[in-house]
């Protein structure tokens, strides 16, 4: 059996040698201990380091919390596709849920990299979305006034380099 | 004991109601929550004897509205409200419309409220008290629709000198607030700083103050009763801040010899009697490295690290809070109030710190909390509970006592390793890379110092992720204990917390 998760800041993949006590962690064998199991908390001794950790999950998330450090691992089935390429060039989506306070730039603008391209307020605080790259606005999702969840597309921008409209 | 007050309405939400009702109860005091609709079935709503919904969940519809909360204490018949800190804790309009509808404010008199509310009045007042104040200046009232006048503006910047910060005249919290490096971003920051503090206070009045190079936060707490005696319980060092706002405060501050603490406190004594403060206050001063220091702004509240004082002085603010709103003089004298040990807090926040530290929402899918000798936790949420971008992203506070610095900075790492809260992103991995840096355990702190030590801490150390994907290979079933026949089974049956969120809790309400 082979499991693989993306921790944000590497894809690892865990793989079972002995059911009752050995993984290869990327190849690494790690001695394997489960001491106690409870729903949403496990206590293991990992090559021999006690560790007692917190889990939770949601869809494809396992949240998991080791010594107050928090870890949400992704499960990877391989086939994610980009949205940038799905998009045709670079999206920029909300960082974060809030309110368009303001939208400084219209089709057909020049960007550079770093151009302010709207003002998102949430939590009362002002924050100002800016250009990824140079090149040229390609379409405008966000406006003013309105409310957007995490992730939502605000701006797409055609690469400087890329001819627009493809 | 016989107090003229029964009946308590906490118009606030979060960890500061549950510490306010929890002292109500320990005082035998009947206690009313108000709510959101959002926050039905949190935490401080389930706490109070009766709780009244006051909106929808968008503070401006709920927590601000101060008819709806004199309604729910007209209703209800309180006979006292406790404002907490934030939403209407420093407003005097509302301090006012409570005694015009017969009810007792915790808190000093509207007027004072309003004295140091307008941050620019505040500073004339102390200068004229003889307390130092930050070299600055005010800005003309922008127009009616808003628009600055540049020239003005430039004009005044160039007078002040840069760096300089633009401050929200009614603001506080670090809203309302832009750094200026020069004179080119000037009217931007003024126009967005207006903008920012209309929204927020509902005045765009904004003023320009020098920017000290690298100073320390300290402040003092201060309680006078309406018998004219006037205390101070010490001073609590809150440098480490994140985008103008504290996350780790402690007492007594590193930075201060037995000589600068005595005319410090003396200066907020000072302050509080210039103008008549009646309760809890606190005078937050800047402190340079030559140990200068200056008069920031006065706060007419109940601080949110007042857990600090509490530890160090063994004294209960917010009991003390009750008793002089009630007409009883302060329960200490100076005398008596002797600080003893370290004291650190630490706010854990629903953030993402290595992103800008933007607010994380969603659901809290499994909460474990630190306890233990010289552990204190002040938290607003249950497992269970929705975290939404309505409110402020203050989840708790972990407050811990030791003997010295370096035991209450141990005892603050060891309980953040016991806190665990799983769904929605917090800043307690971060919390323990400040404590944990040498600057920070030298008392080298500063307001700058997360920009200088921390700038591109990234989450995640390598041992605790390998262990954490191997837990989570145990969780999914990969790994099982041996059984006693030998054979294999698996360690961990499916999580049943996945599938039950919302209903598992809010059933019980």
């Amino acid at each position: 059996m082979l499991l693989q998760f993306n921790t944000g800041n590497r894809l690892a993949s865990l793989e079972v040698v002995q059911r009752d006590g050995c993984v290869l962690l990327d190849g690494r064998p790690v001695a394997v201990e489960v001491l106690d199991a409870a729903p949403g908390r496990l206590e293991l001794r990992l090559d021999g380091r006690r560790r007692r950790v917190w889990l939770a999950d949601t869809g494809a998330l396992t949240h998991v919390c080791v010594d107050g450090r928090t870890f949400s691992l992704v499960r990877h089935t391989g086939d994610e596709e980009s949205e940038d390429v799905a998009a045709g060039g670079p999206r920029v989506t909300a960082p974060l849920p809030g309110k368009i306070v303001k939208v400084h730039v219209q089709l057909g603008h020049a960007v550079e990299a770093g151009t302010p391209l709207l003002i998102l307020e949430a939590m009362k605080m002002e924050t100002e979305i800016v250009a990824p790259l140079a090149g040229v606005v390609q379409a405008v999702h966000a406006i003013a006034g309105a409310t957007v969840a995490m992730g939502d597309p605000l701006v797409d921008i055609a690469p400087a380099d890329a001819p627009p409209g493809v | 004991m016989t107090l003229p007050l029964r009946k308590v309405l906490v118009a606030n939400r979060g960890e500061i109601a549950v510490r306010v009702l929890r002292a109500c109860r320990e005082m035998g005091l009947a206690t009313v929550a108000v709510a959101s609709e959002a926050d039905r079935h949190a935490r401080h709503a389930r706490l109070a004897d009766e709780t009244v919904v006051i909106g929808p969940a968008p503070p401006l519809e709920s927590y601000l509205r101060i008819e709806a909360i004199l309604d729910a204490a007209r209703r209800t018949g309180a006979d006292a409200v406790h404002p907490g800190y934030g939403f209407l804790a420093e407003s005097a309009a509302f301090a006012a419309a409570c005694r015009d509808a017969g009810l007792v404010f915790v808190g000093p008199a509207p007027a004072t409220i309003r004295a140091m509310g307008e941050k620019t009045a505040a500073r004339r007042a102390m200068a004229a008290a003889g307390v130092p104040v930050v070299p600055g200046a005010e800005l003309p009232a922008p127009s009616a629709d808003g628009e600055l006048d540049a020239a003005a503006v430039r004009a005044t910047a160039a007078r002040v000198g840069y760096p300089l910060l633009v401050k929200a005249a009614f603001g506080g919290g670090g809203k309302g607030m832009r750094l200026v490096g020069d004179e080119r971003d000037v009217i931007g920051a003024a126009a967005a700083a207006a903008r920012e503090a209309r929204k927020a206070f509902g005045d765009g009045a904004v003023y320009l103050e020098r920017y000290l190079e690298r100073p320390r936060h300290v402040e003092v707490q201060v309680f006078g009763d309406t018998r004219g005696n006037v205390v101070q319980l010490g001073e609590r060092e809150c440098s480490i801040q994140r985008r103008h706002q504290k996350i780790v405060e402690e007492s007594p501050s590193p930075a201060l010899t037995p000589t600068l603490r005595t005319r410090m406190a003396e200066a907020a004594v000072a302050a509080a009697r210039a103008v008549g403060y009646v309760n809890a206050g606190t005078v937050e001063f800047l402190l340079d490295a030559s140990g200068e220091f200056y008069f920031l702004e006065m706060n007419t509240r109940l601080q949110v690290e007042h857990p600090v004082t509490e530890w160090v002085t063994g004294l209960d603010l917010v009991r003390a809070q009750l008793l002089v709103a009630a007409g009883e003089a302060l329960p200490w004298r100076q005398d008596e109030i002797v600080p003893r040990g370290h004291a650190i807090e630490c706010r854990l926040y629903a953030e993402e710190p290595a992103h800008g530290f933007r607010p994380s929402v969603g659901r809290v899918l499994l909460l474990a909390e630190p306890s233990g000798p010289g552990v204190r936790l002040d938290s607003g949420i249950v497992a269970g509970d929705e975290i939404t971008m309505h409110y402020d992203p203050l989840l708790a506070k972990l407050s811990v006592h030791g003997p010295d610095r370096a035991a209450a900075i141990a005892r603050a790492l060891t309980a953040l390793c016991d806190y665990a809260l799983l769904g929605v992103g917090t800043n307690a991995e971060y919390l323990q890379a400040i404590l944990d840096h040498p600057a920070f355990r030298q008392g080298a702190t500063h307001t700058g110092f997360i920009e200088e030590h921390l700038s591109d801490w990234k989450p995640g150390r390598p041992q605790d992720e390998d262990d954490a994907l191997v837990a989570a290979a145990v969780h999914a079933g990969l790994v099982g204990p041996k059984s006693e026949d030998g054979e294999s089974r698996t360690a961990a049956p499916p999580s049943p917390w996945s599938g039950l969120g919302r209903f598992r809790l809010r059933g019980l309400a």
